[in-house]
C-alpha cells in the first residue's frame, strides 16, 4: 500500500523548516518509528541545511518550485507503508496554473493525495486581524483548492467514499503571545478554527446527522508545533502588511510536536483503508449468508461461494497485517491531535 | 541575431516566480530551474559582484545566468535573485564564442533586475526581443591559471567533466576553457552543490563544467562515477584565500579574544544562572489534549452507529411505554 502525503501552506508559513525537522527527527528514529528514504542521498539533501540550521542558525532557504521524494515509514523495523512526500513552495497556491507548473501539480498532487497537512504559522493566526490572517496562511486558498477537489466531488456522491485526512500544522508556536498557550492552547485553537473555518464548516456539516457524507471519512486534526523549542527563539520584528515576522534563532533548536501530525496523517489514512476493508469483509459474508440459504444455490454456484471464502480470507489477512500497525501509529499520533471541530 | 531575458525571484506579494521569461519558454522549464537551483540553501555569499554562473540548454533555449542573494528578506530570510540572458538553440554557436565575453561583462550584460523601476510592482512579462551586444572577440584572459588540464579536457570530453574551484582563479580558468576553439558549446555550472546538478541531469540537462562550492582543486572526473581521473598537480591558489564577498557587513565585530596560552575568564556566576522562567515557558512540551485526544475513523464509525442503534433502542422503548400507558389508561377508564 502506497500513501501519497502532499505539504502545502501559505509562503512563509514554515513548510520548509517543519519539513527539515521532521526528516531529521524520524531519520533517526522517534518512538519506535523511523523513515527512510529510497536512496542515502535523499536523506543528506535534507539533512544539509538542516545542519546549517542547527550549527550556523540560519533560517532554511525558502524552497523554490516542487520537491517530491520517496520514503518508507517503519515502526520498531518493521515496515508499515511506503508514502511519496510532495512538498511546494507556498506561492503556488495562489497562482493561476496557466502561470505556474507548481501550481499545476499541486492542484493535481491534491487531488491524487490520500492525506494533505496544511502548514500555518500560529503566530501570524494569533497576532493578525483574522482577516489578515486568512490571506497570509492561504486558509481561503487551500479551503478553495480541497473544496474543488476533494469536498466537491463527494457532495455530488463522486467519490463517496474517497475522503481525505487533513492535518493542520499550526508552527512557531513557542513564539506566540501567553494568553494563546494558556489551558492547552485553547485561544489558539479557537483562533484557528475561524481562519480556517471553510475547512471547519465543510467537515463539522458532514457530522450532522442529516448528511449522506461518512463524517469519519473526513478525519481533521491540528497541533501546535514549534521546531525551534521554548525560549529558543526571539521575535525581531512583528511585520505588518505582506511581511511576516522577523525571528532569530538563539539557542540550539529542541523541536516539540513535530512528528504528531506526519503519523496522524499516515495512522489515520491506514485506518480509513482499514475501514474499508472490514466494510468489504462484511459485505462479503453477507453475500455467503444468503447464498448459504439456498442448498440449490450453494450446489449451483459451488464455485463463486468459494471464490468469496477465499476473497473474504484475504482480505481479513490483510486487515490483520494491517492491524498492529494501525494501532501503533494512532495510538502515539491521536493522541496529541485537537480535533478541527469544535466538541 | 537578439536575445531574451530571464528574471526570477520574489517579492512581497509573490512567491518566487519568473517575472521576465523568455516568449518560448514553458512554466515547466521554469519550475524545472527553480526546483533545480532551490538547491542550494544559502546564497549570503554570493552578490551581484560574485555570483553563482549558469549555462545550460532547456527547452528551445540557452540560458546564461546569475544567481546571488538579492539583499532583500522574506519573513527574515534571504531572497534569491536569478537572472540573464537566453538565445535560441539555433543560435548555439554563435553564442558559444560570445561567451567569454558576456561572462567577463557579467554585471553589466546579465543584470536584468537593473531594468526594473520597482521589483515590488512588478508583473509577470514576456522578455522583449533584444539587439546582439557589442561583443569584442579574443578578449585577453590575464593571469589565466595552468591550462594543461584544459588541454587534458579536451581528449576526454565525452568521458570527463571539468571541476575547478569557486574562486576567482577558477572564474578565469573557465572562461579560458569556454574561449577554447576545440571544444563545441560547454554548459557549465559554476557556484553550486552536488543536488543542482543531480537535478539538471535528471531533467537531461548534461553540465560540463562544474564548480561546487566547496571544490578546492582543479581535476577531471567520471562523468559515469564521479572518480577523479586527472587531477592539476601542485596547484597553489593564486587568488586571495577568501573570495570576495558582498559589499554589505555580515556581522558585527567580534571582540578580541584572549592570547592562546591565557586562562579562559569565568563567567560571572550572575550570568551563568538560568533565568526565571515565565508562566508559560514549558507550554508545548506540557501539552496535553487529554479526553480530547482524537479518534480514528473507524472509531468515528462505530461511536455513530452505536449512537444510531442507541436512538433507535430508545424510540422503541418509550413506543413500548406509550404503548403502556395507553392500555392503563384504557383500562382505568373501563375500556377493554
Amino acid at each position: 500500500m502506497s500513501l501519497k502525503v502532499t505539504l502545502f501552506g501559505g509562503t512563509g508559513q514554515g513548510k520548509t523548516t517543519y519539513t527539515l525537522a521532521l526528516l531529521y527527527l524520524m531519520a533517526a528514529g522517534i518512538e519506535g518509528f523511523r523513515i527512510e528514504a529510497e536512496d542515502a542521498n535523499t536523506s543528506t539533501k535534507y539533512l544539509n541545511p538542516w545542519r546549517d540550521f542547527v550549527i550556523a542558525k540560519k533560517w532554511p532557504a525558502p524552497t523554490m518550485g516542487r520537491r517530491e521524494d520517496q520514503f518508507n515509514l517503519v515502526f520498531q523495523n518493521e515496515f508499515v507503508t511506503d508514502f511519496r512526500w510532495v512538498d511546494y513552495q507556498g506561492g503556488a497556491i495562489n497562482i493561476p496554473t496557466d502561470e505556474s507548473d507548481e501550481s499545476a501539480q499541486l492542484h493535481a498532487d491534491i487531488q491524487e493525495s490520500n492525506a494533505v497537512i496544511i502548514v500555518a504559522d500560529a503566530h501570524t493566526i494569533a497576532t493578525r486581524p483574522i482577516i489578515e490572517a486568512e490571506m497570509l496562511t492561504s486558509s481561503t486558498y487551500i479551503f478553495n483548492l480541497l473544496n474543488t477537489y476533494k469536498f466537491k466531488e463527494a457532495v455530488r456522491g463522486e467519490g463517496i467514499n474517497n475522503g481525505i485526512t487533513i492535518a493542520l500544522v499550526l508552527t512557531k508556536a513557542d513564539i506566540l503571545p501567553d494568553e494563546f498557550k494558556a489551558n492547552n492552547y485553547q485561544g489558539l485553537f479557537e483562533r484557528s478554527r475561524e481562519v480556517f473555518r471553510g475547512v471547519v464548516d465543510f467537515v463539522e456539516e458532514q457530522r450532522s446527522q442529516t448528511s449522506s457524507l461518512r463524517p469519519w471519512l473526513y478525519p481533521a486534526g491540528m497541533i501546535p508545533v514549534s521546531i525551534v523549542g521554548e525560549g529558543n527563539a526571539t521575535v525581531v520584528d512583528p511585520g505588518q502588511g505582506y511581511e511576516l515576522a522577523t525571528v532569530s534563532l538563539t539557542n540550539a533548536p529542541q523541536p516539540v510536536n513535530v512528528h504528531f501530525p506526519f503519523l496522524y496523517a499516515i495512522g489515520n489514512e491506514l485506518d480509513r483503508n482499514a475501514l474499508t476493508l472490514e466494510e468489504e469483509v462484511g459485505e462479503l459474508e453477507e453475500r455467503l449468508s444468503r447464498m448459504n440459504r439456498n442448498v440449490l444455490n450453494k450446489i449451483l454456484r459451488g464455485r463463486t461461494i468459494k471464490q468469496l471464502h477465499q476473497e473474504r480470507m484475504d482480505v481479513a489477512e490483510t486487515l490483520k497485517t494491517l492491524e498492529p500497525k494501525i494501532r501503533a501509529v494512532t495510538s502515539v499520533a491521536n493522541k496529541k491531535m485537537r480535533s478541527l471541530i469544535p466538541s | 541575431m537578439n536575445y531574451e531575458t530571464f528574471l526570477f525571484t520574489r517579492n512581497q506579494q509573490r512567491d518566487f516566480t519568473a517575472f521576465m521569461r523568455p516568449k518560448e519558454l514553458t512554466n515547466k522549464e521554469i519550475s524545472t530551474i527553480a526546483s533545480a537551483v532551490g538547491n542550494v540553501n544559502d546564497v549570503s555569499e554570493l552578490s551581484p559582484e560574485w555570483p553563482a554562473l549558469y549555462c545550460f540548454p532547456i527547452g528551445e533555449y540557452i540560458l546564461l545566468l546569475r544567481h546571488y542573494d538579492s539583499g532583500r528578506t522574506h519573513a527574515g530570510r534571504n531572497i534569491p535573485l536569478l537572472e540573464g540572458i537566453a538565445v535560441k538553440r539555433t543560435r548555439a554557436r554563435h553564442f558559444a564564442a560570445a561567451l567569454p565575453h558576456f561572462l567577463a561583462h557579467q554585471a553589466d550584460l546579465l543584470a536584468v533586475v537593473r531594468n526594473v523601476p520597482d521589483i515590488e510592482t512588478q508583473t509577470v512579462q514576456k522578455s522583449p526581443d533584444l539587439p546582439w551586444p557589442d561583443v569584442q572577440a579574443g578578449e585577453a584572459i590575464e593571469g589565466a591559471a595552468d591550462d594543461s588540464l584544459v588541454n587534458e579536457f579536451v581528449a576526454r570530453l565525452t568521458e570527463d567533466r571539468l571541476f575547478i574551484p569557486f574562486n576567482p582563479d577558477g572564474r578565469l580558468m573557465l572562461i579560458a576553457a569556454l574561449s577554447d576553439p576545440r571544444f563545441p558549446s560547454l554548459y557549465f555550472a559554476f557556484g553550486t552543490n552536488s543536488d543542482v546538478v543531480a537535478r539538471l541531469n535528471k531533467a537531461e540537462i548534461d553540465i560540463d563544467i562544474v564548480s561546487y562550492f566547496n571544490t578546492n582543486l582543479p581535476s577531471l572526473r567520471s562523468r559515469t562515477t564521479n572518480e577523479i581521473t586527472s587531477e592539476l598537480t601542485g596547484y597553489v591558489s593564486s587568488a586571495p584565500k577568501s573570495r570576495p564577498k558582498p559589499a554589505k557587513p555580515i556581522k558585527p565585530d567580534l571582540p578580541d579574544l584572549p592570547p592562546p596560552d591565557a586562562p579562559a575568564p569565568m563567567r560571572p556566576l550572575r550570568e551563568t544562572r538560568a533565568e526565571p522562567k515565565k508562566p508559560h515557558d514549558d507550554a508545548l512540551k506540557r501539552y496535553d489534549t487529554g479526553e480530547d485526544a482524537m479518534l480514528t475513523p473507524r472509531q468515528m464509525a462505530r461511536k455513530s452507529q452505536e449512537a444510531e442503534q442507541q436512538t433507535e433502542a430508545e424510540s422503541e422503548k418509550s413506543e413500548s411505554v406509550i404503548g403502556w400507558l395507553g392500555g392503563l389508561i384504557a383500562r382505568l377508564l373501563g375500556r377493554k
